[in-house]
């Protein structure tokens, strides 16, 4: 029998660039007393303090369902690993996966999504990137793998932000950002962040789609970096016509996914009493009817958008012309 | 309300009991041990020149490359002669 989505074992996904302080975490995580039993996937065995068997070590082992297609790649090692740990699933209460620090974080979150065995037994909890507040401007200079994992995270634990000035975390903060409006920064020295914060959340939980209201800075901000991932939200307080928008975001999916690192969104669609809400994942896109709009609460559709070179011109006058009747629309820049 | 079907709604899972029938038969087909793990998928990939649907096999051999087989059908229409003899 498939589980019921609450019996599904709960999968965090740790990411980071080299020596952000994703250890120093995961110590933290299998140390403390919180309540939960943690089976752990880790690359680095070796560095973890604690010893026990369900801390499993693995090689990345990409895994191409699809020949070639980005979107069709998943994590080989993971659904091997899963399937033996799921066989042990009374001794363990959700599972954490620390990739390497050069990890892509796409084929990880797309095993969650594409394979069926895996889908079955567990659900993808959350990303948690975690970047190091001192080095991290010049990682993201010369690092696109650097980009890309603030790119999907639904968090940030900014660390080490003890070894910066206040007016150095805040350019820090603003780059991150400009990466990710979307993502939850918890600032962080040794990784010392309360853990309910970043356990258990849910994040890909259509009910909580961008529950983060997105952050984005002043349009008059400084560009001066050439990102390599960027993004951008689209507002329009106009209703949105069903009929249009579905067929568009696919098309808009299909043209453009494998830039598409994450997208987010909650429209308002004409004549419905529901928040309609979409994320997508490169090409691997879904959405659903949330809740109804409570009373007084503004009925403002929003899409963000965070990839590799999107044309956001094109993007923003598709989206204008899903409108149900012409209304002011607003890009804001990341 | 009368709505649009919603052609987004996330993927339901396909069909578990006939999953695990394509694993005995590509177990029993292949003669795999209980240390090879077999993986059935099936993809719809919204990419240009892919097939609209098609199950994906994944046999999964310890230290081992992961041996694919593909089938240009839903899981719900693979049968035990789509996959290769033993």
């Amino acid at each position: 029998m498939p589980l019921e989505a609450s019996q599904k074992m709960p999968v965090t996904v740790l990411t980071g660039y080299l020596g952000a302080g994703k250890t120093t975490l995961l110590n933290r995580i299998l140390s403390e007393q919180h309540g939960k039993r943690y089976a752990v996937i880790v690359n680095e065995f070796g560095e973890i303090g604690i010893d026990n068997d369900l801390i499993v070590d693995t090689d990345e082992e990409v895994f191409e369902m699809n020949n070639g297609c980005i979107c069709c790649t998943v994590r080989g090692d993971l659904i091997r690993i899963i399937e033996s740990l799921m066989q042990r699933r009374d001794r363990f209460d959700a599972i954490l996966i620390e990739t390497t620090g050069l990890a892509d974080p796409a084929p990880v979150a797309q095993t969650f999504f594409v394979d069926d065995d895996v889908r079955q037994k567990t659900t993808l909890d959350a990303i948690i990137t975690v970047a190091d507040a001192k080095h991290l401007l010049g990682e993201l200079d010369h690092a696109h793998e650097a980009q890309e994992q603030l790119a999907f995270a639904d968090i940030v634990i900014l660390n080490k932000t003890d070894l910066v000035a206040p007016a150095e975390l805040k350019a820090v903060e603003a780059r991150i950002r400009r990466i990710n409006p979307t993502a939850a920064i918890k600032h962080s020295i040794r990784c010392n962040v309360p853990l309910d914060e970043v356990l258990d959340r849910g994040a890909f939980d259509l009910n909580r789609v961008l529950e983060v209201e997105p952050d984005f800075l002043d349009p008059g901000h400084d560009h001066v970096h050439d990102d390599h991932v960027t993004s951008f939200s689209l507002v329009t307080e106009a209703s949105i016509d069903p009929r249009k928008f579905l067929p568009w975001i696919q098309m808009i999916t299909q043209k453009f996914g494998i830039d598409m690192l994450r997208m987010k969104g909650i429209l308002a669609f004409k004549g419905d009493e529901d928040r309609f809400v979409v994320q997508a994942v490169h090409m691997l896109l879904e959405g659903d009817h949330q809740r109804p709009w409570k009373a007084g609460e503004k009925r403002v559709s929003r899409l963000v958008f965070i990839g590799r070179n999107l044309p956001k011109d094109l993007i923003e006058d598709g989206f204008l012309k899903c409108r149900a009747e012409m209304d002011s629309l607003v890009a804001l820049n990341a | 309300m009368n709505r649009l079907a919603n052609p987004l709604a996330p993927r339901g899972l396909a069909l578990p009991e006939k999953t695990r029938q394509i694993k005995l038969w590509v177990r029993r087909a292949c003669g795999l041990d209980d240390d090879v793990v077999v993986s059935v998928t099936e993809l719809a990939c919204r990419k240009n020149g892919c097939p609209d649907i098609e199950t994906v096999i994944g046999i999964m051999r310890p230290g081992e490359k992961i041996e694919t087989i593909r089938v240009k059908k839903a899981i719900a229409d693979v049968t035990s002669h789509d996959l290769p003899r033993g």
